[in-house]
């Protein structure tokens, strides 16, 4: 079961009307690990989250999930194995946040049927799990972006999926919420076997959850493996072009950077 | 009829479930459901509601006009029909079966379905467009009718007798509808922005047209406005039938895709995400909606505000899930065209164009609820 990785993607590229964004990225991805997917802005990371996810086609190369081929899925079966917290979020209509959350279940319910006892169940965890419950009645129109940002993680933890993509998912949160709702997931990654693909910003936080980084520059993965071997002053140079220190934590050991100014 | 089945069939949708309570979870886990079951109730009671009000709006309306006719003679005539029992009709003057079941429910019953199916339509083109001012009219769909019964009008085209403007008008509408896809469809798709944009030139160059065939109309000039501003006069069964499918068929689809609409709501990305097709189901339900009210123009001419108004107004009363506001919206929409009818018809002393009398009460009304609610939100 383990030696089939969860993707596999070989040569991927994609590209926009104007410009070219991946260009022969590959990587494997296997079940069970909580990945960092880090680099300079523009450099394609929610592209290749977007063709990870089946939101869009790769113009060439190609992406196995579990085994068989990307485009051999139907999207329903993809929105079963696959959520996706997204980076910007806006609800046009004042769903409550309740409704909202259950909109995560969607895909496991048959088009006209009725959210059953299970349904409200993960419902009400994944509300718990992001602090979201004391608004569950109120309009997620009438929250705040933070707010906001949390139901919708809530919603993709209520889809209780094997694979998890964070875009930026805590890029509006306070970092109480933040490091709560990364602590939350590492724990579903440790217990349940889920696999987590995030992208960061910020490298220290990447470093403080992620048991392995990527970094993506120029449409390819210029570097991948386990935070502790490739968290290294070099690699950073060379993607961000910023100089630093790398540290142990001084409580977990981890590898952190202290950056020049 | 389809109108009815479409509506059942979301009824039936809403109906609650018992849950069965979870074992080992803290009481208010088990808030949820209960508050889901309450929602879903008064999804259900407002159906049964409107739907019961709009039973007796038919009955009333049936009975009021020229020839005032008691109620209890309206319900025997209709229940005589219905169940084809012509020995009931014995009792009464001819005259009033006549009236009732020739003149008046055909004209009753097409305000009601075209009430509905423009309501139905307001409801898609706001989930679609993410715009809560979008109407059944965005696309251009009026301005294409418009132009399409304008031009038979003008030329006198009779090649179809009395189907000729309402022909006219449909492919008008539905020329319009395609054109305006065929503007805003880029490579990657059909974005609302895009459509409410080649809408509003496609409708602006058709206007301009119309104004055209206006000016060198001559005579026929009053007969374009008089078409223009909608009239459910003389309308025969051969009409209530004809809007009765399309709203039917449309009800029927919209009802499929109400919980995909619902997911439209939060953007592609996020839709996509959770397993919806987002172009296919903005397509089908695009061209869907146009069409339903492609023939609601064509039979009825233009009617404006049911579309925008209606929407709206039940969205404040039941939330924003597509799955409870459809099936309301249309019943509301059917209760306000008909209301409206009945007014032009039997109250006022003089017929107004109904789609003046909708957009004279309905524009100002709406502007109150508008002004209350930002009101309410400031708070």
């Amino acid at each position: 079961m383990n030696a089939v990785p969860v993707f596999d993607i070989h040569d991927v590229t994609f590209r926009y009307p104007r410009c070219r964004v991946l260009d022969g990225a590959s990587l494997t991805l296997s079940a069970g690990r909580f990945y960092g997917l880090l680099g300079p802005n523009g450099c394609g990371k929610t592209t290749l989250l977007d063709l990870m996810a089946g939101l869009k086609r790769p113009d060439g190369g190609t992406i196995a999930f579990r085994g068989r081929p990307l485009g051999a899925y139907r999207r329903r079966e993809l929105a079963r194995e696959i959520a996706l917290v997204p980076q910007n979020f806006y609800v046009n209509f004042p769903f409550s946040v309740h409704e909202v959350v259950m909109m995560g279940r969607y895909p496991h319910l048959p088009r006209f049927a009725h959210p059953g006892a299970d349904d409200h169940r993960q419902v009400q965890n994944a509300m718990a799990a992001t602090d979201t419950e004391r608004f569950a009645r109120q309009s997620v129109t009438a929250l705040s972006g933070g707010e906001r940002q949390r139901v919708v993680f809530a919603r993709a933890l209520a889809q209780n999926t094997g694979v998890l993509m964070l875009d930026e998912a805590t890029a509006n949160l306070d970092i109480r919420h933040t490091l709560a709702l990364l602590g939350r997931t590492r724990e579903r990654v440790r217990q349940n076997g889920q696999t987590v693909i995030a992208v960061f910003q910020d490298v220290n936080l990447a470093a403080l959850y992620c048991d392995e980084l990527l970094f993506l520059q120029d449409g390819r993965i210029v570097s991948q493996g386990p935070t502790e071997t490739v968290m290294k002053v070099e690699i950073l140079q060379a993607v961000y072009g910023v100089e630093g220190r790398i540290r142990p934590h001084t409580e977990y050991g981890l590898p952190q950077v202290d950056f020049k100014r | 009829m389809a109108v009815r089945t479409g509506l059942v069939l979301v009824v039936m949708n809403t109906t609650p479930t018992p849950d069965n309570p979870v074992d080992g979870l803290p009481t208010s886990a088990n808030e949820a459901p209960d508050r889901h079951i309450r929602a879903s109730r008064s999804v259900c009671g407002t159906v049964a509601g409107l739907g019961l009000i709009l039973a007796a709006a038919i009955t009333a309306a049936a009975s009021l006009g020229y020839i005032r006719l008691p109620f209890p003679a309206v319900l025997h005539i209709m229940g005589a029909h219905l169940c084809d029992r012509p020995d009931w009709l014995a009792a009464y003057d001819p005259v009033w079966s006549v009236v009732v079941a020739e003149v008046r429910l055909p004209r009753i019953l097409c305000s009601a379905v075209v009430g509905a199916g423009l309501a139905m339509c307001g409801v898609v083109f706001q989930g679609i467009l993410l715009n809560p001012l979008a109407d059944p009219y965005t696309l251009g769909v009026s301005a294409g009718a418009a132009f399409g019964a304008a031009v038979a009008l003008l030329l006198n085209i009779a090649t179809l007798g009395v189907f000729s403007v309402p022909l006219f008008a449909f492919a008008g509408a539905a020329a319009t509808l395609f054109g305006v896809i065929y503007l805003s469809s880029d490579g990657s798709g059909l974005s609302s922005t895009n459509l409410i944009l080649a809408g509003i030139i496609v409708a602006a160059i058709l206007s301009a047209g119309l104004s055209f065939i206006k000016y060198v109309a001559d005579e026929q000039v009053s007969v374009i406005i008089f078409w223009l501003m909608g009239s459910f006069a003389a309308r025969t069964w051969m009409d209530v039938g004809l809007v009765a499918v399309a709203v039917g068929l449309g009800a029927a689809v919209c009802t499929f895709f109400a919980r995909d609409l619902n997911l439209l709501a939060l953007g592609e990305r996020p839709a996509a995400a959770l397993g919806v097709d987002f172009q296919r189901v903005t397509l089908v339900l695009l061209v869907t909606a146009s069409l339903v009210a492609a023939v609601c123009v064509a039979v009825s001419g233009i009617i404006g505000f049911v579309g925008l108004l209606v929407p709206h107004l039940m969205r404040m009363l039941v939330g924003p899930d597509n799955r409870g506001l459809l099936p309301v919206s249309m019943l509301a929409g059917a209760l306000l065209l008909l209301g409206a009818d009945t007014l032009t018809r039997a109250v006022l002393p003089q017929e107004i164009p109904i789609g003046v009398l909708t957009a004279l009460v309905g524009g100002p009304f709406f502007c109150y609820v508008f002004r209350k609610r930002q009101k309410e939100q400031a708070l």
